[in-house]
């Protein structure tokens, strides 16, 4: 009987600490797993516009407002923060200092906008944010409250990691030294973004309770209150009174989308539509009620939901587009090489890769074209083994493409790590290759390890010689071999096929 | 001397930082969440959980209700004004008006008219001095009244009826004061005696 107990007791401890480990483990996850900060760039681009905008508006009565006999005088607002924790800088300034201030604070939002030692430029962005609210208080509206949540999020993040003046230095720099520069993650764009996500929620879930506080909201009278309120209108929606149900409707329709926003959300399926749905909202309210800024301000906080890699890949396919040179390559794991891929594709971009994988050495069909057949051979399916390309450079994944095109190889090539992982786990890739230029080192090895875990595939790394050292990391991840640059096609076959040979021969695993 | 122990240190930061860390991300959420559910009518414990990340809300300007158009869109509020001038027509004007541009601008002013209502009578009464004073010196003169106008929006049966937004019977007029600036001391009087 003891023993029985005993033997409960400790079930339910190792149940209880599996629990609790699991909970640990989904709230680093949650909060931790590194992120791009791709979305956060973009956010602060746009929201740093918008503070931009919003102190620029400021300068056409600056006085009126922030002076110290102002229309909110320095005494009467101090007054109402006695014995309170209140941040502004206009509280310690007088009128002498009113303008010269001001210009200040217009160059540093500028700088935070375009992305300037943006370490230092947000922190100050969100100081002059609330600064500038917290002086004029009877001014404030949401979209005050709003820019102030942004900014303090975007100072915590690394908000000038992308689409800024700093990752053009970054990138300007290593690139003088001899150094690829990649797209790096951080733990704190996901702890930013997760924390714009959450006060988004908490904003919708409150503004729709306290909604239901009022009758005229039950009523479906409340939308035709705003939208005749003519101190807001900048559209006349009258006509709706000949069609009541409409306001009435939307009133609803608003009530029930902002409760249950901070449960659908997070539903990936339902997040397009509930995103839709808020854009649709602020756009009205943009249009029609004449508050822009605020509805923009909310429309761009809905970045935080999007997924920062899929956006850099459309970002990269836009660009490609925008400068006329679609590159199908940059779609990855959604279509294969194609006679039409190669298409508008410019080789005149800057990069050594061509010159170090050499065409004339031509070898490579016949090792590629064999693992097509082996793999044929020995899988059940009908789906044709491919060799899956990682390539930053889109002359050199030009290249590579042509090669494999000429020779009627299968292939995917993917213009990043992650697009690689994510062919890796849905397709049946015979080989995988990687050619290092423009890549951080430790993501190729982390990268490595990834597929090593996943599959037995073998993995050929291409790397200039002179940073093989930065590669130590790829002697612990099976079946990885690294290739030096300047190499042949020749060279990358004969390796690629001896890999195979081993690969084939440890495991039924072919290439 | 510094590479022997930084790499223990930063292990110690590491092991500290990470339950810190977490920790200040459960308050922030929880700060963020209380503010606008102690929003009156609030249970005892919302409102206790409320004073308790106040500080921090006010600190990092956090302390928000969220309360759009809630509960009820009200009648929307206006503030007029009238300059007399000896010998002429009174000079008026309200705020906020369509010919304040941009959009954004016109919002702060329809904010101060809408938004003064809700500090306590003390603050109002320092704020529409202060407005007084600031449309006065705008029009050269020492002397103005203010007027509180309500504009109730206009009902679907009055506009289904052939009426219009800006019907005056929707506008409501309350006189806020007469001010007079000429002197300091008159201030006082001339506020005390506006109510």
């Amino acid at each position: 009987m003891l023993p029985a107990r005993g033997l409960l007791r400790f079930s339910g401890f190792i149940w209880l600490r599996q629990y609790v480990n699991g909970c640990l483990e989904a709230w680093h996850k949650f909060w931790f797993e590194p992120a791009d900060p791709l979305m956060l760039g973009i956010i602060r681009l746009l929201g740093g516009w918008m503070l931009f905008y919003n102190l620029a508006v400021w300068t056409l009565d600056l006085e009126a407002f922030f002076g110290d006999n102002g229309l909110q005088p320095l005494q009467a607002v101090k007054a109402l923060y006695v014995n309170r924790p209140i941040f502004s800088f206009w509280l310690w300034t007088g009128d002498q200092y009113l303008w010269p201030m001001h210009i200040a604070c217009l160059v540093i939002s500028g700088l935070f906008c375009l992305g300037f030692a943006t370490r230092i430029t947000s922190i100050l962005s969100f100081l002059i944010t609330i600064s500038y609210s917290q002086r004029v208080p009877i001014a404030n509206f949401g979209f005050d409250q709003i820019l102030g949540m942004l900014c303090l999020y975007l100072s915590i993040g690394p908000s000038g990691a992308a689409v800024s003046v700093d990752s053009l230095i970054r990138r300007w720099w290593m690139r003088r030294k001899g150094l690829v520069d990649a797209p790096r993650k951080f733990a704190s764009a996901r702890v930013a973004m997760r924390l714009i996500q959450l006060h988004l929620c908490t904003i919708y879930f409150w503004a729709g309770l306290a909604k239901l506080k009022g009758p005229s909201w039950w009523t479906g009278e409340a939308m035709w209150r705003v939208i005749a309120n003519q101190e807001y209108q900048t559209t006349d929606l009258t006509w709706m009174a000949w069609v009541p149900w409409l306001p009435f409707l939307l009133a609803h329709v608003t009530i029930a989308w902002e409760i249950f926003f901070s449960v659908l959300i997070w539903n990936p399926r339902l997040r397009p539509l509930m995103l839709l749905m808020g854009v649709a909202m602020h756009v009205g309210i943009g249009a029609f009620l004449g508050m822009w800024t605020f509805g923009l301000i909310m429309a761009f906080a809905y970045l935080a939901f999007s997924d920062p890699d899929l956006g850099r890949h459309r970002i990269i396919v836009l660009s490609q587009w925008i400068r006329g040179r679609v590159d199908s390559s940059a779609v990855p794991a959604f279509e294969s090489v194609s006679e039409n891929s190669e298409r508008g594709v410019d080789n005149s971009t800057d990069s050594a890769m061509p010159a170090m994988i050499s065409e004339k050495a031509g070898l490579l069909q016949n090792t590629t074209a064999l693992a097509a057949t082996n793999s044929l051979a020995t899988t059940s399916t009908a789906t044709v083994s491919e060799v899956c390309v990682v390539a930053v450079v889109a002359s050199e994944r030009s290249t590579l493409r042509r090669y494999f095109r000429d020779h009627q190889v299968p292939c995917r090539i993917v213009p990043d790590l992650n697009s690689g992982l994510d062919v890796v786990s849905r397709y049946r890739i015979s080989a995988v290759i990687i050619n290092t230029t423009q890549l951080v080192p430790a993501s190729v090895v982390d990268f490595a390890a990834d597929v090593a875990d996943l599959t037995s595939l073998p993995i050929l790394v291409l790397s200039i010689a002179s940073q093989q050292s930065q590669f130590e990391g790829l002697g612990a991840v099976r079946r990885v071999e690294v290739l030096d640059l300047p190499a042949s096609l020749r060279d990358i076959r004969v390796k690629l096929q001896s890999m195979c040979d081993a690969a084939d021969s440890s495991s039924h695993r072919v290439c | 001397m510094r590479d022997v122990w930084c790499p223990d240190m930063l292990k110690l930061l590491k092991k500290c930082g990470y339950p810190f860390v977490s920790l200040m991300l459960g308050f922030h959420v929880f700060a963020v969440f209380i503010s606008p559910a102690a929003m009156p009518p609030a249970s005892p414990l919302l409102m206790d959980g409320y004073r308790l990340a106040l500080p921090y809300n006010e600190l990092l300007f956090l302390n928000h209700g969220y309360h759009f158009f809630a509960p009820d869109p009200g009648s929307s509020t206006l503030i007029s004004y009238s300059v007399p001038r000896p010998g002429d027509a009174p000079v008026v004007g309200r705020f906020p008006n369509l010919t304040i541009h941009p959009r954004l601008l016109y919002h702060r002013y329809f904010m101060l008219a809408e938004n003064l209502w809700a500090f306590d009578d003390e603050t109002q009464a320092e704020i529409q001095k202060a407005y007084a004073r600031h449309f006065s010196a705008l029009h050269e003169s020492s002397l103005i009244t203010l007027n509180r106008i309500s504009h109730e929006p206009s009902s679907i049966l009055r506009i289904q009826a052939g009426g219009k937004l800006d019907d005056p019977e929707t506008f409501e007029v309350e006189t806020i004061g007469a001010f007079d600036f000429s002197t300091e001391a008159s201030q006082q009087s001339s506020v005390a005696q506006s109510f």
